[in-house]
């Protein structure tokens, strides 16, 4: 049974500055018709750009904020409908890593106190074994003892997210949605950061939820991968089904706009067109269709069917998949039109 | 015959009566038409080093000094305020991170370019005009007859680093430094600005220094590449040289990082440890804390060296 | 924007320390100490009794007997300024306080909470921002008769307001904060997030607001007592010393002069630890 089930979420927000007086008020959808499982221990990855919504739903599942209509099925209660004694649940049973390492912890707490509050605050262990259960959690995220006597500002960005994730594991968590958490940090750390994502995930059977833009971490992390556009999902599966043979046109963008390290794979001549559009203006049928280059009259019209192969489904008009050429051999393949 | 000579740049911090060396002796080249990828991570110097190059230093407490830097010839070391001024622009533009804070907001587009126009060419405001129209065409933005009195909130991310690359453009410069000109925007839109700015060196023959963290963007785009550690120039070559053989370790390791270099689930390689704070610098080389390769020399002498600083270069070992 | 940030650089690696924020709080916390300690010690430093009249003395400048002169009841000044710096230190710090606490629990909870009750709450800012702030305080005391406790009163009614919006507006950048969120996400009660985590957050600009309004209150108590309706004669507080030697000005400059002068260095005090305190506080930040 999944610990974690999405059912058609949808998360609205009233655009500011629309209405006046209360009247004709203009709603962002910023996650519009969401469906999504979670296991145990497994690891998805949800990728989009801005606009896509995929923050507005990391929060949404934690209850940080408010759902329009749909459920949030957390080891099969309800959250969206939930008590307060099931949301309390949920906070004694989940947590977030956020991306700014530093905006992300007290400034003038120190480290001991953040992750002391938490134990404290749960109630996770008696009052007398708090200290050392803080220090058990910073020796688990690889930081030395004496740092819990400092202050964020003088860690540095790899340091402070590191306590970010103590802080997390203090709620001895089942679930973890991670925001973008290794955007934020030099290239050289976020690898250090990843590695100790993935120790923690085995050790502890981890589901871990990883929101990034950044499809090669994405890549080396998840167990499968969801691609957002627009409030929409637009392809999930397996990560590498979805990365050697993305079905979805917008996918297949993705994935060939990444900068490859190889100097002798160009960059794409014709990259795609346009900018993610404002969920206030959601184009009618396939959000994506103004800038998809496979676009047909129908796809304006209506909304696209999913298909579904295996683990691996998608919502688009095309049934082929779109032939690959293989160009590099790591595989990240350039993708030309079927037809 | 290089556009750009660097020879020696240095910036320094002076405050509370220490000096604090944020650049140091930086030396490069830049060829008509070349665009140089300058690569670092944080505090590695790279963004003060430009800034340090065009003389926009953000205090008073830092300094510009250096051998020579020299633009098609002539020293800009030794330009005193008014003669730096005639260069920014017409002959060494910059592009920034973000451009919601580098476009004045409550000005037009149109104007914005039209300013450099006039300044730099001693255009009419009529001449100015259609060459920011002009420009707005050459960057990509469509229907520029009517976007050019647009005010920058009316443009969307992508397109607001267009109008700030067109501002840059409409002066005409010979070199471009571009300080993370995609770091802040969406992927897709990214490779857009990435094939806009390949495109304006073929067609104009604009030399860029492409400031950025990211390897891969300095893969797809550069033509030479400069790695920058703690202030001090690791490596610096051609493209393929670089990242086919890395002969420095901080170069080896950074191309090591990259996630998709290696597949699977095993963990990624990384370089344990961080860049030290600048004003507590390790003895000798300042990578040996971290390099997995650390010899003799390096905790006692500083290695020099224009294409590679390291005392035992990969590729040099048996 | 979209969600890809900055790779945040690490405070540029470097630890500047700056000593002028420093220097210029000690000097403005020496003047206070001095002011401070001589309110404190008046009973042994003062030469005189400030309230004793002795008029074949009066109106003598100033000379060795009497450093400051004597007013036209024969006081001596000097004395009087002493003892004087009791009652307007008292005026400085608790004129400051009472507002300072009301406004800031009225703004944080107004911010935190936000939509109806936080417009009511503004609402009600604004009613009192509307009216001249003087007029306010002397219609107050005049319904409360004259007097200290009465100027207490009518500065906490009146002068919360300023807080208020100063702590309001922090609140609500604070509240959107991810530790904020974090603090949500990790099930932290209201209470708890609002007065642990963004009040000390919210702080800095009230408290650095609060020492350039000491000098406002100050001179406002001297505005008040010189008007009458404030510290009562025979009392020696500087604003009444300034108001009764106002006739003599010409004759015994001395009278005003010197009471002046106290008010001018005891709210440079202030103002030099409010801009130190910015300083510092703002280089750590």
């Amino acid at each position: 049974m999944s610990l974690l089930q999405i059912k058609d979420l949808e998360v609205r927000f009233a655009a500011s500055g629309t209405g006046v007086l209360g009247l004709n008020k203009q709603w962002v959808r910023a996650v519009n018709g969401v469906s999504l499982n979670l296991a145990a221990g497994e690891t998805l990855g949800l990728v989009g750009e801005s606009g896509s919504g995929k923050s507005t739903l990391g929060r949404a599942i934690l209850h940080l904020n408010p759902i329009s209509t749909g459920q949030v099925l957390f080891d099969g209660i309800d959250m969206a409908h939930g008590s307060a004694i099931d949301i309390a649940r949920l906070r004694h049973e989940t947590a977030m890593i956020f991306q700014d390492p530093y905006a992300a912890l007290n400034p003038r707490h120190t480290i001991g106190e953040t992750i002391a509050e938490v134990l404290r605050v749960q109630r996770k262990v008696p009052a007398q074994q708090i200290p050392a259960r803080v220090n058990e959690l910073l020796d688990l995220v690889g930081l030395r003892p004496e740092l819990a006597e400092r202050k964020p500002g003088a860690l540095s960005g790899g340091q402070c997210q590191r306590v970010g994730i103590a802080r997390a594991l203090a709620v001895e968590p089942r679930l973890i949605i991670a925001d973008e958490c290794v955007a934020a940090l030099d290239v050289s750390i976020q690898g250090q950061i990843i590695n100790l994502l993935l120790e923690l995930q085995q050790r502890m059977n981890l589901a871990i939820l990883f929101i990034a833009h950044d499809l090669a971490i994405v890549r080396r992390l998840c167990d499968r991968v969801a691609v957002m556009y627009l409030g929409k999902i637009v392809e999930e599966g397996p990560v590498e089904a979805v990365f050697t043979s993305p079905r979805h046109p917008y996918t297949a963008a993705l994935i060939q706009a990444i900068p490859e390290i190889d100097p002798h794979r160009p960059l794409p001549t014709e990259p795609l067109p346009g900018e993610p559009p404002s969920p206030l203006n959601v184009p009618t049928g396939c959000a994506f269709h103004p800038r998809c280059r496979y676009a047909k009259a129908l796809c304006s019209m209506v909304l696209p069917p999913t298909h579904f192969l295996h683990e691996h489904r998608y919502s688009c008009v095309l049934e082929e998949p779109l032939t690959l050429s293989a160009v590099h051999k790591q595989g990240v393949m350039t993708c030309n039109p079927a037809t | 015959m290089s556009l750009l000579q660097v020879q020696d740049l240095s910036v320094i911090a002076h405050n509370a009566g220490r000096d604090v060396t944020l650049v140091d002796r930086v030396s490069f080249d830049l060829a008509e038409g070349e665009i140089l990828g300058l690569v670092g991570e944080s505090g590695s110097g790279k963004t003060m080093a430009c800034r340090g190059l065009m003389r926009l230093l953000p205090s008073p407490n830092l300094r510009v000094q250096g051998e020579a830097v020299r633009l098609a010839g002539r020293d800009l070391l030794q330009l005193d305020d008014a003669g730096m001024r005639a260069v920014r622009g017409g002959q060494l533009g910059m592009i920034f991170q973000n451009p919601s804070s580098h476009l004045d907001p409550l000005m037009r587009i149109g104007e914005q370019i039209a300013e450099g126009i006039r300044l730099h060419q001693g255009a009419s405001k009529k001449d100015a005009r259609l060459q920011a129209i002009d420009v707005l065409r050459q960057v990509g933005i469509p229907d520029p007859q009517a976007r050019v009195d647009n005010y920058p909130h009316e443009f969307s991310g992508g397109m607001r680093q267009r109008a700030m690359i067109a501002v840059a453009l409409g002066c005409n410069p010979q070199v471009l430094i571009a300080d993370e000109p995609t770091t802040a925007l969406d992927v897709t839109v990214q490779a857009q600005i990435l094939r806009l700015l390949l495109d304006l060196r073929d067609q104009r023959g604009l030399s860029i220094i492409m400031i950025t963290h990211d390897l891969g963007v300095v893969a797809q785009t550069c033509d030479s590449i400069a790695v920058m550690y703690a202030g001090r120039l690791c490596e610096h070559g051609s493209k393929y040289d670089l990242l086919a053989h890395p002969r420095h370790p901080y170069t080896a390791g950074l191309i090591d990082c990259q996630p998709a270099h290696s597949s699977g689930h095993a963990l990624l390689r990384t370089i344990p440890g961080q860049p030290p704070l600048l004003d507590a610098l390790p003895a000798g080389c300042r990578f040996n804390p971290r390099c997995p390769q650390v010899g003799d020399l390096c905790t006692r002498q500083l290695p020099e060296g224009s294409r590679v600083a390291c005392h035992y270069p990969l590729g040099d070992r048996p | 924007m979209n969600s890809r940030s900055l790779i945040v650089p690490w405070r540029l690696r470097l630890r500047f320390g700056f000593r002028n924020g420093r220097l210029t709080a000690a000097w403005g916390l020496a003047i206070l100490l001095a002011w401070f300690a001589l309110a404190l010690f008046a009973p042994w430093i003062a030469p005189y009794d400030p309230i004793a009249q002795n008029t074949d003395l009066s109106l003598l400048g100033p000379s060795l007997a009497h450093p400051f002169g004597t007013d036209n009841y024969g006081r001596d000044i000097l004395s009087r300024v002493i003892w004087g710096a009791r009652i307007d230190l008292q005026l400085a710090i608790v004129g400051v306080i009472f507002p300072f606490m009301i406004g800031t629990f009225v703004g944080a909870v107004s911010g935190y909470i936000g939509g109806r009750f936080d417009n009511f709450c503004m609402r009600v800012i604004d009613v009192v921002l509307a009216f001249p702030f003087l007029v306010l305080m002397l219609a107050i005391m005049a319904i409360l008769g004259p007097g200290l406790k009465s100027f207490y009163i009518a500065m906490a009614l009146v002068g919360w307001v300023s807080y208020a919006r100063l702590i309001r507006s922090q609140i609500l950048v604070l509240k959107e904060s991810d530790f904020a969120l974090a603090a949500k996400s990790l099930g932290f009660g209201h209470g708890r997030i609002l007065f642990r985590h963004l009040l000390p957050n919210a702080l800095f600009g009230s408290i650095v607001f609060s020492m350039s309004d000491a000098v406002l209150v100050l001179l406002n108590g001297a505005a008040v007592s010189y008007l009458g309706l404030g510290v009562q004669p025979p009392t020696a507080e500087w604003g009444t010393m300034v108001a009764e030697g106002q006739a003599f000005i010409t004759t015994a400059w001395w009278l005003c002069t010197f009471p002046g002068l106290a008010i001018v260095t005891l709210a440079m005090g202030f103002s030099l630890l409010a801009d130190g305190v910015a300083q510092v506080l703002g280089d750590r930040t």
